[in-house]
């Protein structure tokens, strides 16, 4: 269990130790990631407008 | 069901029906927040069928916690617990938060979520009024310099 420092400085240290076709694919990964969510989003928003109520 | 590999970590957790509350940067910038953000943060329901589930995912990821020399695996016992555990995962970088400011866990967030669905599965994402709200208690320099970011957001109609 460990809590969150204010500057993360593990995640700074993961991506320093990555190669930069690793850095690349890993934003491609987040990037992903935010379109699946927003994708999602957009979905989740659409239904409930066709169902006359808020998203769950 | 695709390997884990070619997966994202959110497909993966939803597809092997692991309960998590999607929060944090990647929650904000899916609801228009024009912030960037390199990692997923999940507060994940602390029961222990659903902390099995997700111990299982994450071994299958090869997560280990970032900032530790030697190799330091998640287990069911740490991650029952209301601890940040900051993970490096063959998918990217996952924190798993057992709770976040406030005290706020799985339970006590779920009202304020949005379900989805990823590849036909469940999962939920905490909505962009509540990030707001918990940003602004918070008394975290980080959490107060994107705090005019995010009510913006909140504002505004993001494409």
């Amino acid at each position: 269990m460990e809590e969150r420092p204010e500057v993360d400085e593990t995640l700074i240290a993961a991506f320093l130790a990555m190669t930069p076709e690793e850095r690349i694919r890993q934003n491609d990964r987040t990037l992903a990631m935010i379109e699946e969510l927003r994708d999602g989003i957009a979905r989740a928003a659409e239904f409930a407008r066709d169902a006359g109520s808020k998203p769950r | 069901m695709a390997s884990p590999a070619l997966q994202s970590l959110l497909a993966t957790l939803a597809a092997s029906h692991v309960e998590v509350i999607v929060v944090g940067g990647l929650a904000a910038v899916a609801q228009g927040a024009p912030i960037t953000t390199h990692d997923l943060d999940i507060v994940p329901r602390r029961t222990a069928e659903n902390i099995a589930r997700l111990v299982a995912v994450l071994l299958d990821l090869d997560a280990r916690y970032r900032g530790h020399a030697d190799v330091k695996r998640p287990t069911e016992a740490i991650l029952i617990g209301k601890g940040h555990s900051l993970l490096m995962t063959s998918s990217g970088p996952l924190d798993v938060l057992g709770e976040i400011e406030g005290q706020r866990d799985y339970d006590v967030l779920l009202p304020d979520t949005i379900e989805i669905q990823i590849g036909g599965n469940p999962i939920r994402v905490l909505k962009l009024e509540t990030i707001v709200a918990i940003k602004r208690q918070s008394k975290h320099p980080k959490d107060q310099r994107m705090l005019p970011v995010l009510e913006a957001a909140l504002k505004g109609t993001p494409r």
